[in-house]
């Protein structure tokens, strides 16, 4: 496996207050980025099932840039997204190899209770193209109050023969969330829904 | 010195590894911290503009410790800085002035021990979601060429018109592969600022 990874990117958002109330505590984002080298660039390839250690490294190199760039432990991690952009040499379905196949393995061996399914974006397009990763709750998938995206954005990637893989987390709600549906402390199935 | 009401806090971390078929003996890290910040005189002219001025000397050194933080070296090991403003559309270019710079320099200095080079800047009246590039040179001779760089930033929600986007920039060395010439960072003398 040659994986070249061109440049890494942390975004962190924390929001703080809104429309100037402050929060009690500042939700806080967080878009790990690696620009990476197509590997699939003219190859035919008919299933990409198999090609699990792309997606591993990659899971596992974003979530360890973003604990380290957000300074925290895994458990105050409380949302989740994905998303790849593949440049336009490539075709869609690259990215969604590299965040399909293996990449949630490292995570959820780090991220504990991770539930739900990761909800992801993709799609193929030019650099400075901005993206936005989904994010929900990482224990049930109607906790209504951790609905959110975070729009992503690299000026220069992805070049055409590269795709940049996003791993995105929340360690909180929206702010000040009043939409009523599933609180995060009433999750009681623990089957990834509810 | 005065703490601003702080919307948002942003931090912008790059690596850049890999350039031009090579792998960088040492990868270029690069890193913009922006505060989003309501601006007291949006709406209206003032001929003072103190408030701002308090606000930029407290955001120095807040904006750089924050950096140093998020880059994990230390302050020694930065070798170029910048600063750059966004003002919300109900506020006027010198409101940017007013913060970049009679105050944010010297406790940018203060907090990254040294930097004789002026901190070179940018500034602009524009809308949410603007991008702002933000310049970086050598922190103690603005003639070396090769740290002459930016970084680019991007936040989509800010500045909203009654705010203002206040970001420091740093880099722990010159372009990657940079290759056109002119005064070395290993031959500065240190002395003026300029070579």
């Amino acid at each position: 496996m040659d994986l070249i990874i061109r440049k890494q990117v942390v975004i962190i958002d924390e929001v703080r207050s809104e429309i100037y109330r402050r929060l009690d505590l500042p939700l806080v984002k967080c878009a790990s980025i690696a620009v990476v080298k197509n590997p699939f660039l003219d190859k035919v390839i008919d299933d990409f099932s198999g090609y699990t250690e792309y997606g591993e490294k990659l899971g596992k190199i974003l979530l360890d840039s973003a604990l380290k760039a957000l300074d925290v432990t895994e458990d105050k991690i409380q949302s989740y997204g994905k998303a790849a952009i593949t440049g336009i040499d490539g075709e869609q379905e690259h990215g969604s190899a590299l965040i399909h196949v293996g990449f949630d393995t490292p995570i959820r061996e780090t991220i504990k209770n991770t539930y739900s399914l990761i909800p992801s974006s993709e799609k193929s397009a030019g650099p400075g193209c901005s993206i936005d990763v989904p994010l929900h709750s990482k224990v049930a998938v109607k906790v209504r109050t951790h609905f959110d995206a975070m729009e992503v954005w690299v000026q220069d990637s992805p070049h055409p023969d590269e795709i940049m893989v996003i791993l995105a987390l929340a360690q909180g709600s929206r702010p000040f969330p009043r939409v009523g549906g599933l609180l995060w402390d009433d999750v009681k199935n623990f089957d990834g829904m509810s | 010195m005065k703490e601003p009401e702080i919307r948002k806090l942003d931090v912008f971390l790059e690596t850049i590894l890999f350039s031009e078929g090579k792998v960088l003996d040492k990868p270029l890290l690069k890193c913009a911290v922006a505060v989003v910040i309501k601006n007291p005189l949006a709406g209206s002219y003032q001929e003072n503009l103190d408030e701002l001025s308090e606000y930029g000397e407290y955001l120095g050194g807040y904006l750089t410790k924050k950096a140093i933080e998020k880059m994990h070296i230390d302050a020694e090991e930065i070798e170029s800085f910048g600063k750059a403003c966004i003002v919300g559309v109900n506020g006027e270019h010198e409101h940017a002035a007013a913060l970049l710079h009679p105050p944010l320099g010297a406790p940018m200095r203060e907090a990254l021990h040294g930097g004789k080079a002026i901190i070179p800047s940018a500034k602009k009246i524009a809308a949410a979601g603007a991008t702002l590039d933000v310049p970086l040179l050598h922190k103690n001779a603005m003639l070396v060429k090769s740290h002459y760089d930016a970084i680019t930033i991007r936040i989509p929600d800010a500045p909203r018109p009654d705010e203002i986007v206040v970001a420091v920039a740093f880099a722990n060395g010159g372009r990657p592969n940079a290759r056109v010439g002119g005064i070395k960072a290993s031959e500065i003398k240190c002395i003026n600022g300029l070579d």
